[in-house]
């Protein structure tokens, strides 16, 4: 009997004020492709996005691989074999190259495959240096596909491969391709879950599920495809990291977001307080030594933003392997700011207070990212006022102060 | 005194202006159903079953 | 009748502020001079006491409210948190407004920044102030209920910071009133008129607190109205 890949036990979503999910009950086997075929509406990407481990369930749990991916009562962890996704909102960052956003999502799964023939079999190939912002919506979407099923030709083992509408927008060519690599995944033991609207995926489809109900398919055709080799090369970790050290440098976002509201209260200051009464022993002078460093990371993580471009914030969180952050350019635009304000100030330059003023625009940003986080499941994130609880971060800034005082760090 | 009368009036006026947005908000509420239950009165009588948010929880 | 009852009780609430105020100003008697810079603005004290009251049961009824929807999926506990909320916000408004005027007067300064307990209380009614805004920039469901009782939940731990702070760090605020040992005890007729606040702030909170949960029930009732109207 074959190994049960992934399984949805008496699943029970809501969504906005309705249940979308009743009861859901829903396994895949190795080498099953199965269809939601649902009309619109009928909660296709919510069972993509649920078998993802994204949404809270009210009953039920997921598994992936018999080990628990997330359960009714909140607990959640990180799939031991990774797996292939594309989100019906394709959750490319869109200022990511197409071969880093393929790049991730193959060292997610734990090792790299060429990716240059896919490319250029998908028409990709004069795109690969190209940011995913520059692409056509079709274009985009192939990046996406690849990005969800590429996983599925990395190592021997078989995986899930959950597809949202990979179809979409792409021309007939190309979804006869995506067709025949289908069978290839198959013959490989992938387990595919494929929500689309098209017809052509009749045929390759093992299985469908209708109506809560999961039928074989009498017309699926048999592969005729061999099973290819395909060699699986050394995958690059710190894909989180590496994503937001990349990003920064390309965007110079936290310099241009983090780093002016910094220098705007430094020059503030500068206008505003005469350096010569400054002495540089007082209370005062360490709150205002920190204060640009304090402003820069009140600003919050410019990746935040970069991250609600196509829902990529749901396909990073789907993944568990961390969310990109700014937080290593944070720590060094609060240092360099903070020793400019001392130098502003004609005052020593004190290595601790450059130190603690990197680690407080981390922190703040860290603490500010942590609230914008929290409200990614709202219909409208930006629209919710999160701003309104920075002054949480006034105590812990006047203690800070108050302690380099007392310990007489200046 | 005088600067505190100001304050205590001013948080008065403050708070009977709050109480009376709560009043006003429940009326306008309660005219909108009214005015909502006439058209669907009006479109299709005794066809239409209400069902509230609530009505799969419990209270 | 359960509206007009709301109503009421609401109205009685005003009407008792109302009344502890004019207390306040013309009945309350007179501290010595020496023991506040500023004696008159001690009278702030017997609106400020019970709005921070008055608060603090506003919040605990967001707490419950949070934490009902949030592990129980009740449609009750979403309207208490909702009424929490508003409620909150008013009182706290009120609260901070109260302690800014008597701050001035007494301390020179209308905030203190390094007081643990004037910040997180302050922080409170910020918080209450977001669920208030935010909750209504956004359409109702589940995504908003669990986002905003997660924050209603989150809040709340703050309440008893918020208490303990004054005995452990306190820097300039006076320590409670009520149940806070002999040193801030009070006087007969000081007692009364705080209790007649406190009772007027209670029952004000509550009428506030019923006609709020009416107003999100009536909210609900024609967001479900509209929607059958918009299947018609």
């Amino acid at each position: 009997m074959s190994e049960v890949l992934l399984s949805l036990n008496d699943v029970t979503v809501r969504r906005g004020s309705s249940v979308v999910l009743k009861d859901l009950h829903l396994q895949l086997e190795e080498g099953q492709i199965v269809l939601l075929s649902d009309k619109n509406g009928a909660g296709k990407s919510t069972i993509i996005e649920t078998a993802a481990g994204l949404l809270p369930l009210e009953t039920g749990e997921v598994s992936h691989h018999s080990n628990l991916l997330i359960d009714s009562n909140g607990r959640s962890k990180r799939p031991e074999r990774a797996f292939g996704l594309t989100l019906q909102s394709d959750g490319c960052i869109g200022s990511q190259r197409v071969e880093e956003h393929i790049h991730n999502a193959l060292d997610i799964s734990g090792g790299r495959i060429e990716i240059d023939p896919w490319l250029k079999r998908y028409n990709l190939a004069h795109r690969k240096h190209d940011l995913v912002a520059h692409l056509s919506g079709g274009q985009r979407r192939k990046v996406a596909m690849l990005a969800g099923i590429l996983p599925g030709f990395v190592g021997s083992q078989p995986r899930i491969l959950l597809l949202d509408e990979p179809a979409a927008g792409l021309d007939k060519a190309s979804r006869a391709m995506l067709l025949e690599d289908l069978h290839k995944l198959q013959q490989r033991g992938n387990a595919i879950l494929l929500a689309s609207h098209h017809a052509d995926f009749n045929t390759c489809a093992t299985h469908m599920f209708h109506e809560n109900k999961l039928v074989a398919n009498e017309s699926a055709e048999k592969a005729t495809t061999h099973h290819e080799d395909i060699k699986t090369l050394q995958a690059k970790g710190n894909v989180s990291f590496r994503t937001s050290f990349t990003l920064n440098q390309r965007t110079l976002s936290t310099v241009a977001n983090n780093g002016i509201a910094g220098l705007l209260t430094l020059g503030i200051l500068l206008a505003l307080v005469d350096s010569s009464a400054v002495d540089s022993s007082v209370i005062q002078a360490s709150g205002l030594f920190l204060s640009a460093a304090f402003a820069a990371g009140l600003v919050g993580d410019s990746m935040i933003s970069m991250l609600h471009e196509q829902k990529a914030l749901d396909w990073w969180k789907a993944h568990r392997q961390g969310i990109p952050n700014s937080y290593v350019h944070a720590l060094v635009i609060g240092s360099g700011l903070t020793a400019l304000t001392q130098l502003g100030f004609d005052s020593e330059l004190s290595i601790e207070l450059i130190l603690i003023g990197g680690l407080l625009t981390s922190a703040t940003m860290a603490i500010v990212r942590a609230m914008e986080l929290a409200t990614s499941r709202l219909a409208r994130p930006r629209a919710a006022f999160i701003r309104i609880l920075t002054p949480i971060l006034i105590l812990p800034f006047a203690l800070l102060v108050q302690w380099i005082t007392d310990s007489n760090l200046l | 005194m005088t600067y505190l009368a100001v304050a205590y009036l001013g948080m008065l006026i403050a708070i009977g202006i709050w109480t009376w947005t709560v009043f006003s908000r429940s009326n306008d509420l309660q005219q909108r159903i009214e005015a909502v239950e006439g058209k669907i009165k009006d479109s299709k009588p005794n066809s239409i079953v209400i069902t509230s948010p609530a009505s799969e929880e419990q209270e | 009748m359960g509206n007009r009852l709301a109503e009421s009780i609401l109205l009685l609430g005003f009407v008792g502020i109302g009344t502890t105020l004019m207390l306040a100003l013309l009945k309350a008697p007179s501290v010595s001079i020496n023991a506040f810079e500023s004696p008159d603005a001690q009278r702030i004290f017997y609106w400020h006491v019970p709005a921070a009251w008055a608060a603090f049961i506003a919040f605990g009824i967001l707490f419950v409210g949070s934490a009902l929807w949030f592990f129980k999926r009740s449609n009750l506990g979403w309207r208490m948190h909702v009424a929490g909320a508003e409620a909150g916000l008013a009182t706290g408004l009120m609260t901070i407004w109260s302690g800014m005027v008597w701050g001035s007067a007494e301390w020179g300064v209308p905030w203190d920044w390094t007081d643990v307990r004037l910040n997180t209380f302050g922080l409170l009614t910020f918080l209450a102030l977001f669920l208030v805004l935010g909750r209504q920039s956004q359409p109702d469901g589940v995504e908003t209920r669990d986002t905003f009782s997660t924050f209603g939940l989150f809040g709340f731990v703050l309440v008893p910071v918020t208490y303990v702070a004054t005995r452990l760090w306190q820097i300039r605020h006076p320590g409670p009133v009520v149940g806070g040992g002999d040193s801030g005890s009070l006087n007969g007729e000081m007692a009364v008129i705080l209790l007649i606040g406190a009772i007027s702030f209670t029952v004000f909170i509550i009428g506030h607190v019923l006609m709020s949960m009416r107003i999100t029930s009536l909210e609900q009732r024609l967001e479900s109205l509209q929607e059958a109207l918009d299947k018609v």
